[in-house]
């Protein structure tokens, strides 16, 4: 097993998650987007996001319209599709699931620790 | 002051400064790179391109004009290095895709090094591709120089066959990607480790699942053996073919040697073994079509050897579909050369002329001639080619020959007559006899006495067309002629009575009779003439019955015995330990 590996394994699905959701707000672009994703500590470096970006559009999960820009180039917004809308709300529904049960794993494990340092 | 540049990124026009945009067009360069092959490749790159345009605008103030270099550093800090962002994306999708796509770009290509060249960016181009520092690479090639020049013509070839790292993706390819001893045998492992497992699957899955699933484990069984068969013929192929690469690269370095090495041997003269050349060849049309025809016909195969070893050893292919097709024209015009000259010399070889000369101007009227051979003074002078018995000698602006043979037959007439016959060819009759008549041959008569030379010679301008000289000497019956031991390098097969051979028939003298050339002192010629009678008894015993002699000479290791008998025997006997005993019975 390979640390770097698993961290990467475990983070690949969560972004594309994190992702959709901040799509799921409306019409966003890309550097709304990495705005967040920033704050949220989720990607180190911009590059990250952009074949990302065109997965989800390719996959048919988010797609965009072109919005001209005051202050630069033509911008691209993104939505969700019904079919994103769809996939998120699967992703929301599995992410609980792994929430609740790291919760109860970890929940157990401090548990036992605690009886073994009290008894 | 800087220099700026103009660029659209993004659809928006930005000046940057010229080191600041070759940065920056490396770095999107190697994002290209990166992200080649993968899927919406081009859409990728469009929105990098953009967001880096935003980027760019967001740094620009009505004060600040000019993108500056640590603007692009900022912006690469941001958007991170291909490295960072790309592989853990892509791995999902098509896993096998993606660890092939990295497989062969391992393997890499070769590309000449312009960046950091001497001359063609060969040997940069070889030490970057085999990780190896170019020094060592130059080192070699001046090395080789000294092989005749070899090194020089090989580096020509690469030069034109490896092209150039133009773009940057293929910079990064030529030196990003080792190849050396190692990779190749860490890929070789990778294989044999692959087929390893497939095995350790193979056995595993016969005593794991044999019994249960005999059917189905007997399908399975099956098909792992072809796997396992497929992938055997695919290692075995993959070390062929770099074996082959590696063979035909030592075959067309070994005959680009031999070719140079042949080619200054033959067009420079008198360096090497053969200066022939010149003599064979006159006029420079011939010298030039027999030099490009050699050059064409042995250096194409060797161009082509060279070029098929290096694609097998290294895998890297050119785009240049007419490289065969020019090949083979070349090839086929080196025939084409070679055809014509050798037309041309089977035509100058096409006419024979023969020029006599008469010497009777000597006292040939003695009754006894003395022959013997000149000291010639080219003995140890220039180079000697040795054909058999006979030799060339090449000298500064002739070649003497010593293909002089001498006749000596009867005659009617009352005196002796000497003719030397001159021959040669060419292509005319006229020609021919030109040259017959330019060959020059000495003799020297003094008294009864009369030298020849061993050689003659003829002049480097009028080249080697088969000159011949025969010496023909006419003795008439009654008179006799003494040949000295030196003789025996220009007589070829006199006639005699006794048919003793041209190597016997010197030392002696020898008379002319009706019958034919008689000699008059050779001891052994007695010997010869009766039969011995041998008996066999562990001893070998041989008898001669001799009526005249005047001395007798034991050879070898016989030993002498004088006994009394009834008649002049000569018995000779042999022991098996090889030594000979001769018993001399007077009788």
């Amino acid at each position: 097993m390979n640390l770097e590996n698993t961290k990467v394994q475990m983070k690949k699905g969560i972004l594309e998650f994190c992702i959709l959701t901040v799509i799921s707000r409306g019409e966003v672009y890309a550097s709304d987007i990495l705005e967040t994703l920033k704050d949220a500590k989720m990607i180190i470096v911009e590059g990250t996001l952009y074949p990302l970006l065109t997965r989800l559009k390719n996959s048919g999960l988010s797609s965009y319209n072109w919005v001209e820009s005051t202050s630069g180039p033509p911008r691209k917004y993104y939505k969700l599709t019904p079919a994103g809308e769809l996939f998120l709300r699967e992703l929301d529904k599995q992410w609980k699931e792994l929430l609740f049960a790291v919760d109860i794993t970890i929940k157990q494990r401090n548990q036992k620790t605690k009886k073994a340092t009290e008894s | 002051m800087n220099k700026t540049v103009n660029i659209n990124i993004g659809g928006v026009v930005f000046h940057i400064e010229e080191d600041a945009y070759e940065k920056l067009s490396r770095y999107l360069e190697n994002i290209k790179v990166h992200f080649r092959g993968s899927e919406g490749f081009e859409e990728i790159i469009s929105d990098i391109e953009a967001r880096i345009a935003e980027m760019f605008q967001a740094k620009l103030k009505t004060d600040k004009q000019v993108i500056l270099m640590n603007d692009v550093e900022e912006i690469k800090e941001a958007m991170g290095m291909p490295e960072d962002f790309g592989g853990d994306i892509e791995e999902e999708q098509p896993r096998q895709d993606s660890s092939q796509s990295q497989r062969t770009r391992r393997k890499g290509r070769i590309f000449r090094n312009a960046d950091e060249r001497v001359f063609g960016g060969v040997c940069s181009g070889i030490g970057a591709y085999l990780d190896v520092d170019p020094i060592w690479i130059r080192l070699a090639f001046v090395l080789g120089f000294f092989f005749f020049g070899t090194g020089v013509l090989l580096y020509i070839i690469l030069w034109i066959i490896i092209p150039p790292a133009r773009s940057t993706a293929e910079k990064i390819e030529m030196k990003g990607e080792k190849v050396n001893v190692s990779s190749i045998e860490k890929t070789l492992k990778e294989e044999f480790d692959n087929l390893k497992q497939r095995f350790d699957d193979f056995t595993g899955s016969k005593a794991g699942t044999g019994r249960r699933e005999r059917r189905s484990a007997a399908g399975a069984f099956v098909d792992r053996i072809v796997d396992l068969v497929i992938s055997l013929i695919k290692i075995a192929f993959r070390v062929f073919g770099k074996l082959l690469g590696v063979i035909l690269l030592v075959i067309s370095v070994l005959g680009l040697i031999f070719l140079v090495g042949g080619m200054l041997g033959l067009f420079t003269a008198d360096i090497f073994i053969f200066p022939m050349a010149p003599f064979l060849f006159g006029s420079s049309l011939h010298s030039v079509l027999a030099f490009i025809g050699a050059l064409l016909l042995f250096g194409i195969p060797i161009i082509v050897f060279m070029y098929k070893g290096i694609q097998f050893l290294f895998k890297f292919k050119i785009k240049t579909p007419f490289i065969g097709i020019g090949a083979l024209s070349l090839w086929i015009l080196g025939w084409v050369l070679s055809g014509i000259l050798v037309v041309h010399m089977v035509q100058d070889f096409s006419h024979r002329a023969q020029f006599s000369e008469h010497y009777e101007d000597f006292t040939l009227d003695a009754d006894m001639l003395y022959l013997d051979i000149l000291p010639d003074g080219v003995e140890d002078a220039g180079v000697i080619i040795r054909i058999e018995n006979e030799s060339i000698k090449t000298l500064d602006d002739h070649f003497a020959f010593s293909f002089v043979t001498m006749d000596i037959v009867k005659t009617d007439a009352e005196d002796f007559k000497l003719q030397i016959f001159k021959s040669a060819r060419g292509h005319s009759g006229k020609d021919a006899y030109h040259r017959a008549k330019s060959i020059q041959y000495n003799i020297e008569s003094q008294d009864s006495s009369i030298n020849f030379s061993s050689y003659y010679s003829i002049d480097k301008e009028d080249l080697w067309r088969n000159q011949r000289v025969k010496v023909l000497l006419k003795v008439p019956v009654g008179k006799a002629i003494y040949m000295s031991h030196d003789m025996r390098e220009i007589i070829y097969g006199i006639g005699n009575v006794t048919n003793t051979f041209d190597g016997d028939m010197v030392g002696h003298t020898w008379m002319m009779k009706e019958k034919g050339l008689t000699c008059l002192d050779c001891e052994d010629e007695t010997i010869e003439a009766p039969e011995p009678s041998t008996e066999y008894e562990g001893k070998e015993t041989r008898l001669y019955y001799l009526d005249k002699f005047i001395s007798v000479q034991v050879a070898h290791n016989l030993k002498e015995r004088l006994l009394e008998g009834e008649k002049y025997r000569i018995l000779s006997k042999g022991r098996s330990d090889g030594d000979w005993e001769s018993e001399w019975v007077w009788d």
